[in-house]
């Protein structure tokens, strides 16, 4: 599949709305350049009309003054025949007499009009009013325009072609390289992803199933053991009920093993549903469940109260079960125990912490911790390793994620956040 | 000898074209209008003058009046055109010369001179232009000053009773400075009156007819080509060309016609009485 005709065509789209903005501003520059332009030639053409008009005015004032009006006569008359352009002149003595009125029979349709006195010192002789026709200078002006009209047109063709070709060869071949490359990079994660999911399925359903399936013999095992330790007591002697004691016991904690395994394994099966839980709540329940199985320890417990958070009830009591859970345990040996429940605010998103002052741990195998079947602390205390990996799981199912904090005999804090949407399994 | 004899041949060559100059006739005519609209005028003449003669005629217009009168009587050209003033000065002073015709403009062999005004102007007689602001055309012009001035003359106002007066060399200038204001009254031939009248002007006085312009041959015509001049004159008005030709020099000619020197002494006359007061004509 190839999507670089779409990006072709929006390009060229784009391209195409460029050149005609710019079209239209160098249509508008152009048309007022030449509006100047033809301002500037209207006002010396009417300049020079004038001055020639003053001119005749000059040369009237000598047989003005010999009352040679027949001269005057002939002197207008000839400039109007001798005009190239279309001409009217009106000749006006000062009492109103038209001396003269001539025009050269051509047609005027662009006048110009000037007027000139013929004066000498304080004394007006005459007063000479033209009107000439610029057909040809607007002629010339609508020629200019049409010419810059059609120069910016074809400056502005060259110019979008040229930063066509630029644009092609500069970004939008490689921009739609890159886009192949990375479409390329794209499909081949999304298909490790699903082979990566199947094979998680796959790998999660070979667990479930080994597991379950592991149970029956081990109760075989251990209950056949049971048996003989009862059936046979007399026929075994102490060395021989010693070791049938010893292997029930590895049977059950196989027995264990399995179902962390397969509770490991329901959590990437399990369809979440979020509801709004009190965790308070159900902070005290699990340490009024710790409580009852030591009452004798004596821990300071501290449960922040009101903390409200959407997620699954199913999963999230296995979180303080776990979390809680190892602080009672890792604060054992510690005189004035203590656990803590809160939250706090981190980066504009709410962190969940489980803070206890137990035997903590080395920072330096904090990538440990929540892998399974990782234990930092062996024999020293019970358990199997699998509890932090469930809970990791079941936050990064929620969309949210955990990390810890610790130093070893100062304790232990283990921060979460449940996310504004649940993670896909 | 060569520089000689190249300065011989030179001469020759001047005389000879000098000699082909001469085989063309002229055409001479007094400075009543500006040179180039008596140019426009008479070319047409000329031209029809050419084609009838088989050679040509060329005009040539005076730089004034007496010269243009001394050029006749020199024989410096073959024709002229003369006004009636001039004609009479002219046989005054080179005696006869043979006439070839005279103008006729509407039914009549002769023409009146036109005293007018402003048509909004309040004078209405010769007597109300004492004291007025006067426009004469040139001093050797029949009805642009001496016909006019002999009419003042006969109404008691003379020159000197005008505010001003001036020669404003022709009719048409004469019409126009009126028109224009800046004189209150002048004298024109009627032709050139009757062209302006409608653009404002009102007539307060007419001559007595006056006998029209005529033409009149040089000396060096044989009498052959004065016969055959006259002729073609008289014809004019029979053909397109020639009547057009004629109504070029002034609208409203219509033929010419015989003349005789008996038709110039009505005129004559006036001219003598103008002279016998001091105007010179």
């Amino acid at each position: 599949m190839s999507i670089q005709p779409d990006h072709r065509s929006a390009n060229q789209r784009a391209l195409l709305a460029f050149v005609i903005v710019l079209a239209l501003l160098v249509s508008a520059t152009s048309l007022a350049v030449s509006s100047l332009q033809g301002k500037y030639l209207r006002n010396e053409a009417r300049a020079q009309f004038q001055t020639e008009l003053a001119l005749l005015g000059e040369l009237a004032v000598e047989p003005l003054l010999r009352n040679d009006y027949a001269a005057v006569e002939g002197l207008v008359q000839t400039w109007v025949k001798r005009s190239v352009n279309p001409l009217q002149i009106t000749a006006v003595t000062p009492n109103g007499f038209v001396l003269v009125a001539a025009q050269n029979g051509k047609p005027i349709s662009h006048a110009i009009e000037a007027e000139q006195s013929v004066v000498l010192g304080e004394r007006k002789l005459l007063v000479l009013h033209a009107v000439a026709d610029v057909s040809s200078l607007e002629d010339s002006i609508s020629s200019i325009q049409h010419s810059a009209s059609l120069i910016a047109a074809a400056l502005v063709l060259l110019l979008g072609w040229a930063l066509w070709s630029v644009l092609q060869r500069t970004a939008i071949r490689p921009l739609e390289a890159e886009i192949q490359d990375r479409m390329q990079q794209e499909r081949e994660l999304q298909r490790r992803t699903v082979e990566l999911e199947t094979a998680i399925k796959e790998l999660d359903a070979f667990s479930y199933s080994v597991s379950h399936d592991l149970r029956a013999p081990l109760r075989a095992i251990d209950g056949y053991c049971h048996i003989l330790s009862q059936d046979y007591a007399t026929a075994l002697d102490a060395t021989a009920q010693q070791y049938l004691v010893r292997t029930r016991s590895a049977a059950q904690r196989m027995g264990l093993l399995i179902d962390d395994l397969l509770g490991l394994a329901r959590m990437t099966q399990h369809e979440l549903s979020l509801a709004d839980m009190d965790l308070s709540a159900l902070a005290h329940e699990s340490i009024g469940r710790l409580s009852q199985s030591e009452p004798e320890r004596q821990v300071a417990i501290s449960v922040a109260e009101g903390v409200i958070a959407r997620a699954d009830p199913a999963l999230v009591g296995i979180i303080f079960d776990n979390l809680l859970g190892n602080a009672w345990k890792y604060t054992a040996q510690t005189p004035g125990a203590a656990i803590e429940f809160g939250r706090q605010e981190h980066n504009g998103e709410t962190v969940f912490f489980v803070r206890d002052n137990g035997v903590g741990f080395d920072m330096q195998f904090v990538h440990k911790l929540f892998q399974p079947f990782q234990r930092l602390h062996g024999a020293d205390f019970p358990g199997n390793g699998i509890g932090l990996a469930m809970v990791q799981r079941i936050i990064q199912r929620h969309g949210g994620t955990v990390w810890a904090e610790g130093q070893p005999g100062k304790g232990a804090t283990f921060y979460f956040t449940l996310g504004a949407r649940p993670a896909q399994s | 000898m060569k520089i000689l004899i190249r300065y011989f041949a030179f001469i020759c060559g001047t005389l000879c074209l000098a000699g082909l100059a001469h085989a063309e006739l002229v055409l001479g005519v007094h400075p009543f209008k500006p040179a180039t609209r008596l140019t426009e005028a008479f070319s047409p003449l000329t031209r029809y003058l050419s084609e009838k003669l088989g050679e040509p005629v060329v005009l040539r217009i005076a730089r004034d009046y007496q010269t243009h009168i001394d050029s006749v009587g020199n024989n410096e050209v073959d024709i002229a055109y003369m006004g009636p003033a001039s004609y009479v000065k002219f046989r005054e002073q080179y005696g006869e010369y043979p006439l070839l015709a005279r103008q006729k403009i509407g039914e009549k062999p002769v023409f009146h001179c036109k005293i007018f005004v402003r048509a909004d102007s309040p004078l209405h007689t010769l007597t109300e232009l004492a004291g007025k602001r006067f426009a004469f055309g040139e001093t050797h012009s029949t009805m642009s000053h001496l016909v006019p001035r002999y009419m003042l003359n006969q109404a008691g106002i003379t020159v000197d009773r005008f505010a001003s007066y001036t020669f404003v060399g022709d009719h048409v200038n004469v019409a126009l400075g009126v028109l224009a204001g800046d004189f209150d009254a002048g004298a024109v031939k009627e032709d050139v009156y009757y062209k302006y009248k409608d653009r404002g002007l009102r007539e307060i006085a007419t001559s007595e007819p006056v006998s029209d312009h005529v033409f009149v041959a040089s000396h060096k015509l044989s009498a052959n080509q004065v016969h055959k001049l006259r002729e073609i004159m008289l014809q004019m008005n029979k053909n397109p060309k020639g009547l057009a030709a004629l109504q070029a020099i002034t609208s409203g000619v219509t033929a010419l016609v015989p003349v005789q020197d008996s038709d110039y002494d009505s005129l004559r006359m006036v001219l003598k009485k103008m002279k016998d007061m001091g105007v010179s004509y």
